[in-house]
């Protein structure tokens, strides 16, 4: 090669390189994403909860050590609200896990077991995970508040003086059936997922045995999805202390007290306060992980103790 | 083999699918608006609907169809309606597609400012504007002036425009009131406070269903150098002189109207008793009408000079008062204010303004046998279901209700309820056969009457252009924005939602008769010199500090037995708290938050 002839040297990359290239490029956007919304968010909560700041113009803060846990422990250990909330709080989760859990089970199974209409009850009970929660709340809402009274009055004569959002001794059920109704959708999914898993041969083998249906799902499936439904159960006790109950999209900020959970409070509380009163919910914030780690921790020693994979 | 193809053929259209939504999402709409400047303008989809905004950039359009940027000639203009408020467009500003907003509780725009999330619009407002002959800042109220102009080294800067003075108020159907005797006569003032009104006493007018040959139901009258309004004859013959109102004076706008709180509630408790009225309507309790109402109270109680010290904290707040649990009032020492900190700042929550608001509202859930508040109020109604129970009031065999708590949006935002009353009902339902109008608030007690009538503006419309939009837009965007706000704009905004915007413009005579009787009746009010308009804001460091905490949405929120409560109403209806009780427990509730 002479003259203005350039020559090119390709630089060869390796197979190994082109590999490890397409996987950095596949997780390096989660990557970040992971990075600054849960590690960067987590850890500046944290800074916030030991600050005070100035002003609404003090980006910093000045360190304050533990003046704003103190401040949340007199307001946990002196409002009256705290007791209620926690109580809401625990109470709807183990409500759930009485009532939701055994059933999604349940449907999950006569869904995998192809029942006949099972894809029926897949459909509706998965439709409200895939469509906004603010449309599943407007046509709740309505339904409950007005085609059930009128469906009261007219059939059995009963008139609703005071609706069920409001009634104090129907609004929280009121509240808890949505949960209830909207909650299915992605443990339904994971079940029947986890069930679809289980390998064909252990089934037939266990017919072969003379198991029945519900033996099947008593000894076959529930050993078997047992790891899944651990996880939920899990998930769900780390979380019920951030469960608003979807009192915001119900009640906005006046939801009764009654029925406010722990959740729904801190909440609201960020709603309610500037970033000067960020410190005090970033210490709530603290508090509340302090109670639902151990919590969280209890459950899964409790979930290994039963796990009939673990024994 | 098969299956694995139509695997394939399906895996292919949803991936062309999923390009498409990519496509649609960026494209930016039609080949025509390709080749011109695509504004983004996003308004709160609210009350003021979104005509008075169409009609502005329809015209800006043909207005500035020449415009040339680069390769790009002409304006589009997307108009966006959403619920988004100030503090969510602050929120989420990164994720934010549009440039020009037009919403409501921008109570946050010092945060905006601070953080630099507005374009500076100074320009746009100290520019003397041709066809006007002034700016827009020449003609803007001093105290919105003082608030908005951000003071940087030296020069006053602006970032946004105030839109719309909103609050909310007691509406009534004149006619309705007319033609079911519910207006006090002249009889009625010169007698003690608290004299009960009966069927056919002289304290209140008959059933007056004709009109006079004005076409009105009264006529304003001279006798012995004295202006009155004069009713039309009713059933039985009778002509009526109506009382002062709580403004104290006859011939005025509020004439025939209850002076105090308690002939307020006398004429509350004849409605209902006699004719049969439920007194009042409102939404369900989660939008926090009913605190906005009792801040229109509170305010007026306080006086501008006092209800301001909530937001300046400069001064002494002297209206300060503790209540036992039988009412006996004692009142406290003035207490010095710190506009810079804490101090002694949660005292102002003792101020009488605030129980006088609570008497008031615990007198409207629990006086009156049966209850004053209209039997579908139980239901978690949305506004939309009170205004429609409200506006069929006239209609025969419905419950009635005399008075709507609501907003001085609520006509434009039930368009669609009028609308619908038209197609079942006919022409009387139609909105311009319609009399409603904004109910004046009677004074705490007789020695108010004839004071400053105040309310409070709680809606904090403001609009603005985010920083965030690109250099080509910037000279055009601004240029729509002071469009939207020239005189002509300002007077079309108010002939089509009734609410009149923080400038000095007036009405001709055809404007105005152009407007509802809503709208005249809120023209009259805060135009005429009848009452004053109050913005709850100031630049005092302690209030930007705390905007969320010390928002007037929150006067209410109250500590009783230790337990917080959000909802006013949660507190007197359901949970038999008294007002007295209720007030004691604001200062304990706001005591660490101030």
């Amino acid at each position: 090669m002479t003259g203005s002839n350039v020559i090119i040297k390709k630089t060869k990359i390796s197979k190994r390189t082109k590999k490890l290239i397409f996987c950095l490029a596949l997780i390096i956007l989660p990557l970040i994403q992971f990075a600054i919304f849960y590690i960067g968010v987590n850890l500046n909560s944290i800074r916030m909860a030991f600050v005070e700041f100035e002003g609404y113009d003090d980006a910093v803060g000045k360190i304050v050590w533990f003046e704003n846990f103190k401040t949340v422990f007199v307001e946990m250990t002196t409002l009256a609200n705290w007791p209620i909330m926690v109580k809401n709080s625990f109470g709807i989760w183990i409500l759930g896990l009485v009532t939701k859990t055994p059933l999604t089970i349940l449907i999950s199974y006569f869904i995998y077991k192809n029942a006949r209409i099972g894809g029926v009850f897949k459909v509706i009970l998965f439709a409200p995970s895939i469509v906004s929660v603010m449309v599943t709340v407007m046509l709740y809402e309505y339904f409950i508040d007005t085609a059930v009274p009128e469906l009261l009055e007219s059939s059995f004569g009963i008139i609703m003086e005071v609706g069920f959002f409001k009634s104090p001794s129907l609004r929280f059920w009121t509240i808890f059936f949505y949960g209830f109704w909207c909650g299915f959708g992605t443990s339904l999914l994971l079940y029947t997922n986890a069930m679809d898993a289980i390998s064909p041969s252990v089934v037939e083998a266990s017919h072969l045995d003379g198991v029945g249906y519900m033996q099947e799902f008593w000894y076959v499936t529930m050993p078997m999805i047992f790891p899944t439904f651990k996880t939920l159960i899990m998930v769900g006790s780390a979380g019920l202390l951030l469960d608003q109950f979807y009192l915001y999209e119900f009640y906005g900020m006046k939801a009764y007290t009654d029925i406010q959970t722990v959740g729904y409070y801190i909440f609201k509380e960020t709603m309610l306060v500037n970033a000067t009163g960020y410190p005090r919910i970033a210490a709530m914030g603290i508090i509340i992980t302090c109670v639902a780690v151990p919590f969280a921790l209890l459950i899964r020693y409790l979930m290994n103790k039963v796990d009939p994979m673990e024994g | 083999m098969m299956k694995k193809s139509a695997a394939k053929i399906i895996s292919f259209i949803l991936v062309l699918i999923t390009l498409l939504g990519f496509g649609l999402g960026c494209g930016g709409g039609t080949e025509d608006n390709k080749n011109k400047i695509v504004l983004n303008v996003e308004y709160f989809d609210g009350g003021f609907g979104r005509e008075w905004l169409e009609n502005a950039a329809e015209e800006f359009e043909a207005l500035y169809e020449d415009y040339t940027v680069g390769t790009k000639t002409g304006v589009v203009i997307e108009l966006d309606g959403s619920r988004q408020t100030g503090q969510n467009v602050y929120d989420a500003y990164s994720l934010m597609n549009n440039e020009i907003f037009f919403t409501e509780q921008v109570l946050n725009y010092y945060d905006f400012v601070n953080k630099d999330y507005l374009l500076d619009i100074s320009d746009i407002m100290t520019e003397v504007i041709a066809e006007q002959g002034h700016s827009i800042e020449s003609v803007m109220d001093e105290e919105l002036k003082q608030f908005y102009g951000v003071e940087e080294n030296g020069e006053t800067h602006y970032y946004a425009i105030p839109q719309a003075s909103s609050f909310c108020g007691l509406i009534y159907d004149e006619e309705f009131f007319f033609n079911n005797g519910l207006f006090l006569t002249k009889e009625y003032d010169n007698v003690a406070q608290g004299t009960v009104i009966n069927p056919g006493s002289a304290y209140i007018i008959g059933n007056i269903k004709n009109k006079n040959s004005n076409g009105k139901y009264y006529s304003l009258v001279t006798e012995d150098g004295q202006a009155y309004y004069k009713t039309a004859a009713d059933e039985n013959g009778n002509t009526y002189y109506l009382s002062m109102g709580p403004d104290g004076e006859y011939g005025t706008y509020d004439d025939g109207q209850p002076a105090t709180y308690e002939e307020f509630f006398r004429l509350c408790h004849y409605m209902k008793t006699y004719k049969n009225i439920y007194p009042f309507i409102m939404m369900g309790d989660g939008a926090g009408y009913i605190d906005w109402f009792l801040d229109q109270l509170f305010a007026d109680y306080e006086g501008k000079g006092e209800a301001l010290k909530n937001f300046t904290f400069e001064g002494q707040a002297k209206n300060l008062i503790s209540v036992d649990e039988s009412g006996n009032i004692t009142k406290l020492p003035a207490v010095t204010l710190n506009p810079e900190e804490k101090g002694d700042n949660a005292m102002i929550t003792k101020s009488a303004g605030r129980y006088y608001a609570l008497k008031f509202y615990e007198n409207m859930v629990k006086g009156g046998a049966g209850g004053w508040l209209h039997p579908d109020w139980n239901r978690n109604s949305s506004q939309f279901d009170a205004q429609l129970d409200f506006m069929l009031s006239i209609k025969t065999g419905e419950t009635k209700a005399a008075f709507l708590i609501d907003g001085v949006w609520w006509e434009e935002e039930s368009k669609t309820n009028f609308k619908n009353l038209e197609s079942a009902y006919g022409e009387k339902y139609k909105k311009e056969n319609r009399h409603f109008k904004l109910f004046s608030l009677p004074k705490a007690s007789k020695e108010l009457v004839g004071t400053e009538r105040v309310v409070m503006d709680t809606g904090y419309y403001a609009s603005f252009i985010l920083n965030s939009i690109a250099e080509e837009k910037v000279e055009i965007a601004k240029k729509f924005l002071q469009y939207c706000y020239t005189d002509a704009k300002n007077k079309e905004f108010t002939m089509i939602t009734g609410v009149p915007r923080g400038f000095t413009y007036e009405l001709s005579d055809e404007e105005y008769a152009s407007m509802s009787t809503f709208g005249q009746s809120i023209w009259d009010m805060v135009r005429s010199g009848n009452a004053t308009i109050m913005y709850p804001q100031s630049t005092s460091k302690y209030y930007l500090d705390r905007v969320r905490a010390l928002q007037p949405g929150m006067y209410f929120y109250t500590k009783v037995n230790n337990m917080s409560y959000d909802n006013i109403q949660e507190v007197i209806e359901e949970k038999n708290i008294s007002a007295e009780q209720a007030f004691n427990g604001i200062y304990l509730y706001q005591e660490s938050r101030y």
